[in-house]
């Protein structure tokens, strides 16, 4: 990538930014006119376009994104290709159907500035595509030290339509740290989407603070989740190793490090005399599934920190008397811990199971959490339909997919309480998604 | 104290003495303190179980399991059967579940002897020579509350046991319901600088940075005399923010006029009644040439030591083997002096060491993070976030 294109501009002061952004909301009035069919033609295309193995910018995305973060290149590049999945045409205009974009009333952002923190690039990605989809111009503040998928999808959408490159922006640096330019962004955007912590969402609708409660802008925020599992006798008892197998892929999936990785699984049903064991051949079936992955999919290098973490909860674990597996690093771990207090598990593909004897017990335990969860799966029989149980629902996102389809949420998924589409909408359609999302 | 272990510990405690024992000896002391753990802690023994260890197996006091420091938010976890007199909590925790030491009446006699010692080595160096008894007649000033008003404060605890025993005159305590109490700060100070006599200030990194702050804000400069020092410890990251060492200890120069030097840090932990200290003070005491310090710490940072009868192994984070000198890894804490309750620790705490003389552990240390600071690297929480939330929320 260079500056020569025109969606990864160089680095300009406060007088550039705005003049960025006066840019960006010029040229989508070009591109608010196209018809939704041919929008929806363009984000399909560019998604086709990256999805192509050949693609340089795949290739260099893909390559970037495995060297700074550490992660696998086929696990990326199955992510990558899940999410490009999504975006083909059929499925985007079901989506825009859905959330009625064509509707007379619906209005969308000129100009949305999407705030993206490090190793989130699929969602970034989504909300991206969403705002094409919705007409709305996009200025996107990659994490400092990764714009790979940001500038390749940008580069991809610029490619896909001639309106585009003039209605897109990447750059990076790191937040906060260039506050007279940042300042100037938020000021002529009219949706802020924020991927990150609760210190920098906080910081962010500090500064914006007026303009958002005064209707003028649209603040999206994104903060960190996480996910939890549950899974019926019919799944860990009378299917263990399918389930097994699905447990690990969602702990595996993006090294547990997304919001939707599961923190902590637990495994309902009442002690009967052989619940115990079956527990125990359970997780040895996880632990198999998980040595399986790390020889596929080698887990990333983690911070001695996070190592740290891993090696306090194992013992713990055991001082509980528990059962812990690993390979003698911290590659992975399972852990059948006797105490189901909710904790999320350290984010290095580390399993933590928990018995508990009813669906309500489950809910009690996840009280803490509510509102902090992103997804909570559900998996029961093996006809594979699952069906949340009622005691869940008060503590339940959105969200909630089946048992090894954690990472693998739909287009036009419930991403902390509406989809990314309809986030973007005024007014906000407030439309249901869907209760178990169904397994393709 | 009716134990053998213990009355052993006291010698050497009595002693005065701070080169680290030779491995062997630590080694001899080491294996009984872990057998009279392995008896009396039950917990122990079936976690020591599950990995195959028992005292008869153990070759080296490295190989004997050390129980990590979260355990102790599971429970009491002591290897002495008599009643608990007194609990010690630590602050943050994940689970909603605060670290417990508990700590028996023999136990808690344990800590008091362990922790004069090490204070008087590297804060008041000037007392060694001194007959048993001696006490400082520097002035004394704390920036936290007196251990009554904070029973569950190791920190505190530790404080008010030093100002008993080792100072001459009562504390100056620059400290009320809201946090640092202003007026009482100047005022003490006033009465140092003013009488010309030295100072040792006494609290949380947090809390120095506070009362600095405090003299900032108001533009109030203070020469302390020659001879004054502060014991910092605790963590450098709040709300937030995090302090740098070297910047404190400019700060404490400029307003306090305390040289960089007489700034010495303090590392401990609830779980443990052993502390570690930086040695810049009784470096520049006994001889060393404090004017180079800051230039030296441009090079390299502090190193903390501990007393004889603990050892701090840093491990590697992914196997947890003791790593090679020089590298980062995860802190081991074998602190005899938790004879009463567990003393082989395993921290969260990242840490290299330097090479001992007298084998594994036996060397300084540098502190190199918590775990708890840990970042979230994608979208999901941290562990650090999570703790926080459950602060909130409450146990």
């Amino acid at each position: 990538m260079s500056g020569a294109e025109p969606w990864l501009t160089q680095p300009a002061e406060a007088a550039g930014m705005a003049a960025l952004a006066a840019s960006l909301r010029a040229a989508v009035e070009r591109w608010s006119a196209v018809p939704l069919a041919e929008r929806i033609e363009a984000v399909a295309r560019a998604a086709a376009m990256l999805g192509d193995q050949g693609s340089m910018l795949r290739r260099a995305a893909v390559e970037g994104f495995a060297q700074r973060s550490g992660h696998s290149r086929g696990m990326i590049e199955e992510s990558l290709d899940f999410f490009l999945g999504k975006l083909a045409r059929d499925g985007l205009a079901a989506e825009a159907k859905r959330v009625g974009l064509e509707d007379a009333g619906i209005a969308a952002p000129r100009l949305t500035v999407h705030w993206l923190a490090s190793n989130t690039p699929w969602a970034g990605m989504e909300s991206v595509a969403a705002a094409c989809l919705a007409g709305s111009a996009s200025f996107v503040k990659a994490a400092r030290g990764e714009s790979d998928f940001a500038a390749a999808w940008a580069g991809a959408l610029a490619a896909a339509h001639p309106a585009l490159p003039g209605a897109l922006a990447v750059r990076r640096w790191e937040g906060g740290s260039r506050l007279a330019l940042e300042d100037a962004l938020l000021a002529a955007c009219d949706a802020l989407v924020v991927f990150g912590d609760d210190r920098t969402i906080e910081t962010l609708l500090a500064r914006v603070r007026e303009r958002a409660e005064s209707g003028a802008l649209r603040f999206v925020p994104h903060g960190h989740r996480v996910s939890v599992a549950g899974l019926g006798e019919g799944a860990w008892r009378e299917a263990p190793e399918r389930f097994a197998e699905r447990v690990a892929y969602d702990h595996v999936l993006e090294d547990q490090e997304g919001c939707l990785s599961p923190r902590s699984v637990y495994l309902v049903g009442a002690e009967d005399g052989r619940a115990r064991a079956d527990a125990g051949r359970f997780a040895g079936a996880v632990a198999d599934a998980l040595r399986a992955y790390e020889q596929r999919w080698p887990r990333a290098p983690i911070a001695p920190e996070e190592a740290a973490r891993v090696h306090q909860l194992r013992s713990v674990v055991e001082l509980r008397g528990g059962w812990v597996a690993h390979p003698g690093s911290t590659a992975w771990t399972v852990a059948l811990d006797p105490d189901p207090t909710f904790e999320p598990s350290p984010a290095a593909r580390f399993v933590r199971l928990c018995r508990v004897a009813s669906s309500g017990e489950m809910a009690r335990l996840l009280e803490p959490a509510r509102g902090r969860l992103a997804a909570l799966a559900w998996s029961d029989s093996g006809d594979e339909t699952g069906c949340l149980p009622g005691e869940l629902a008060a503590v339940a996102p959105g969200y909630l997919p089946l048992a090894g389809r954690m990472q693998r949420p739909p287009l036009g998924w419930s991403h902390d309480g509406a989809s990314d589409l309809e986030w973007l909408l005024e007014p906000l359609p407030h439309r249901s998604v869907p209760a178990i999302e169904e397994t393709p | 104290m009716s134990d053998a272990i213990a009355q052993d510990l006291v010698e050497r405690m009595r002693a005065g003495s701070f080169e680290p024992l030779p491995d062997a000896a630590f080694e001899a002391l080491a294996r009984r303190v872990f057998a009279a753990q392995f008896a009396a802690c039950e917990p122990y023994r079936a976690y020591c179980g599950r990995r195959g260890v028992t005292p008869g197996t153990v070759r080296h006091w490295s190989e004997i399991p050390a129980v990590p420091v979260r355990a102790f938010q599971e429970g009491s976890l002591s290897s002495d059967d008599a009643p608990v007199v007194r609990v010690f909590e630590t602050s943050g925790t994940t689970t909603g579940r605060r670290g417990r030491h508990a700590l028996s009446e023999r136990a808690l006699a344990l800590y008091r002897r362990s922790l004069e010692p090490s204070f008087r080595h590297f804060l008041l160096p000037e007392l060694e020579p001194e007959p048993p008894g001696s006490r400082s007649g520097l002035l004394p000033i704390v920036l936290g509350p007196a251990s009554a008003e904070a029973p569950g404060s190791s920190l505190y605890f530790m404080v008010d046991e030093v100002l008993a025993h080792l100072f001459a005159t009562p504390a100056r305590r620059a400290f009320g319901p809201g946090g640092l109490d202003g007026t009482a700060w100047r005022a003490a100070l006033v009465e140092a600088e003013s009488q010309g006599r030295p100072a040792c200030l006494l609290g949380t990194a947090l809390a120095l940075h506070a009362a600095l702050a405090w003299l900032e804000a108001r533009g109030e400069r203070f020469h302390l005399a020659s001879g004054s020092r502060a014991l910092q410890t605790g963590g450098m990251k709040a709300s937030g923010m995090t302090l740098e060492p070297r910047e404190l200890r400019a700060r404490a120069a400029e307003w306090l006029g305390l040289e960089p030097a007489a700034v010495v840090g303090e590392y401990g932990m609830t779980e443990a009644c052993s502390q570690f200290y930086e040695s810049t003070w009784r470096d520049a005491w006994a001889g060393g040439d404090g004017c180079d310090l800051e230039a030296r710490e441009a090079e390299e940072p502090r190193l903390l030591h501990g007393p004889p009868w603990a050892r701090a192994v840093v491990c590697d984070p992914e196997t947890l083997e003791p790593a090679p000198a020089g590298r980062t890894g995860v802190l081991r804490l074998v602190d005899l002096a938790n004879r009463f309750t567990l003393s082989f620790l395993q921290t969260e705490d990242l840490a290299v060491a330097r090479e001992g003389t007298q084998g594994l552990g036996s060397g300084p240390f540098v502190l190199a993070g918590r775990a708890a600071a840990a970042a979230a690297r994608g979208c999901s929480l941290a562990a650090a976030e999570w703790g926080a939330l459950r602060a909130e929320i409450g146990p």
